[in-house]
């Protein structure tokens, strides 16, 4: 992939879903907290109610992709849930997308092998596996 | 470019087109430095101060120098006030465990600015919370100047230890420590200068400036990582104490108990790490023997045409307080995101850095939650601080 794909794959996916995000408004319920202390990027994911949303600032491809964990998670029960995150997170860390993964998130993999930035692209998809594994937990 | 300072650097060689402007986080490696670690390598490697034969005694004496040679670089009276640690934040918690924890008390203040790094922050909040004692933040003042006047009106006759960076890593504001120390002086109190950003290009007096305690690492002068270095004075360098004991720093071992040697020996406890210290010796012959004025000049030219070529970009907001001789400029790009700013230009092949800085607290007191920062070096050169320009005014166009 050169430079001026990468733009094109910003342009049709990570910026307008970073815009408009899916899902994206401020609740008072519970919530998972999503922090990375680097940068400072912060989502709270509200996991009470259906559908889930989120909220909270960060850059472009956290926001992204964080917005895709919710468009993914959906309707579907918490055991498949994890089964797709643990999925999703093994691609991004392998770099290899296989069939089965949905193309937009087959295109945060692509960015990931293109120019790193793997924590911003995880950063709400292993806060979420962490409280489908342990619920118990408070958030930080 | 005065006596091709960048062609001391082979990284340029390695990368042509790579624009680093992250030297804030770690310059570059010298020539000197690389061919210094490595030939001792090749052909000085010898444990130190404990062999009877001749390689090990060359590496004892090379080590040694590194101490006379520090010493003299920053003006310190003695070999004997330098010791080597693994770097700043190492140096720093020396101090706080090794020197000022066993002297803290319930009730007790320790005064820190709300510049500093987290490196010279939590040693000090977690010795507070350990013993009791409070921890005190010097503000700045609407200048965003951190003044004697203040700091005076914060300290009492409990405070123990003034903790302050000379340059702020993430505002590039460069502090009056001078004058911060002689307040501390006059109270009696001890100050350490956390001078990791400074002691690259701007030369220290640390006996003329009163300064107690000095940290600095390696990697910033264009040394090896893992190297670094505690000046301690003479007043206080009896009562600093080691954090790990073992051979190499013992006066007697006993089975009913051991005496250990003075600083800067006692913080040696095991093998140091040789040929890092040899390659900051070779860093710090290089710094004595250029024109570190005319280096500070040529870093705030370049922070000087960064600041005026983003003047006209109505996007770019410059983060306030900072002076250009640090050669450090901090920047939002408005309604993008650091990081995206930091990914668009490492696109471009230009490196800066995008996030908190390790400065927490500062960019809370600010309300901001990061920022990308640029930092020149001798290395850099006008046509590169060009290109951030250009390339920020693409992401901009880009962005929208």
């Amino acid at each position: 992939m050169n430079k001026e794909e990468v733009e094109r794959l910003y342009k049709e996916l990570i910026l307008p879903e970073s815009k408009e995000p899916y899902h994206f408004e401020k609740q008072d319920e519970q919530h998972v907290m999503a922090y990375n202390p680097v940068c400072g990027d912060k989502y709270r994911i509200y996991t009470e109610k259906e559908p889930m949303h989120f909220h909270g600032m960060g850059c472009a491809l956290s926001k992204a992709s964080a917005s895709l964990l919710m468009r993914q998670l959906e309707q579907m029960p918490a055991v498949e849930q994890k089964e797709q995150i643990k999925h999703f997170i093994d691609a991004v860390q392998s770099g290899q997308a296989d069939d089965q993964l949905d193309k937009s998130l087959a295109v945060l993999v692509a960015l990931k092998n293109y120019d790193g930035r793997e924590d911003c692209i995880l950063l709400a998809w292993k806060a979420m596996l962490e409280y489908l594994e342990n619920p118990s937990k408070p958030p930080l | 470019m005065e006596d091709n300072w960048r062609g001391r650097f082979p990284i340029f060689q390695r990368h042509p087109e790579l624009v680093y402007l992250d030297s804030a986080a770690t310059a570059q490696r010298l020539d000197t430095v690389i061919d210094t670690m490595h030939e001792f390598s090749l052909s000085g490697n010898a444990n130190v101060h404990r062999g009877i034969y001749n390689l090990s005694n060359k590496a004892t004496d090379q080590y040694e120098q590194v101490r006379e040679k520090v010493a003299r670089f920053i003006k310190a009276k003695s070999p004997e006030n330098i010791g080597f640690t693994k770097g700043t934040t190492e140096s720093i918690n020396v101090v706080a465990r090794g020197y000022l924890e066993p002297r803290l008390n319930a009730g007790d203040n320790v005064v820190v600015s709300i510049l500093e790094h987290h490196a010279n922050f939590l040693p000090w909040q977690e010795v507070c919370k350990a013993r009791g004692a409070e921890l005190r933040i010097l503000p700045m003042n609407e200048n965003g100047r951190l003044s004697a006047e203040t700091l005076e009106s914060l300290i009492d006759n409990q405070t123990k230890l003034v903790a302050i960076n000379h340059i702020s890593n993430t505002l590039g504001r460069i502090n009056p420590v001078e004058e911060l120390a002689v307040t501390c002086r006059q109270h009696g109190i001890p100050i350490l200068i956390d001078a990791a950003q400074s002691a690259g290009l701007h030369a220290l007096d640390v006996e003329q400036s009163g300064f107690d305690f000095v940290a600095f690492s390696g990697h910033k002068l264009f040394g090896p990582m893992g190297t670094g270095v505690l000046y301690v004075s003479d007043q206080y360098r009896q009562e600093v104490q080691p954090l790990l004991v073992g051979g190499g720093m013992i006066k007697y071992v006993d089975i009913k108990g051991s005496s250990y040697r003075e600083f800067p020996y006692n913080l040696e406890a095991g093998t140091p790490n040789v040929p890092g210290v040899l390659g900051l010796g070779a860093a710090v012959d290089f710094l004595m023997e250029i024109d570190r004025d005319a280096a500070v000049k040529h870093v705030k030219a370049l922070a000087e045409r960064l600041v005026s070529g983003v003047a006209t970009i109505s996007e770019v907001e410059l983060l306030p307080y900072y002076d250009l001789e640090s050669g450090i400029v901090s920047f939002n790009v408005k309604d993008i995101h650091p990081h995206d700013v930091a990914g668009y230009l490492n696109r471009d092949q230009i490196a800066v850095r995008a996030g908190m800085h390790c400065t927490q607290p500062l960019l809370d007191h600010l309300d901001l939650t990061a920022t990308v920062r640029a930092s020149f070096s001798i290395y850099n050169e006008a046509s590169e601080v060009d290109r951030l320009i250009e390339s920020l005014k693409n992401l901009i166009a880009f962005w929208k």
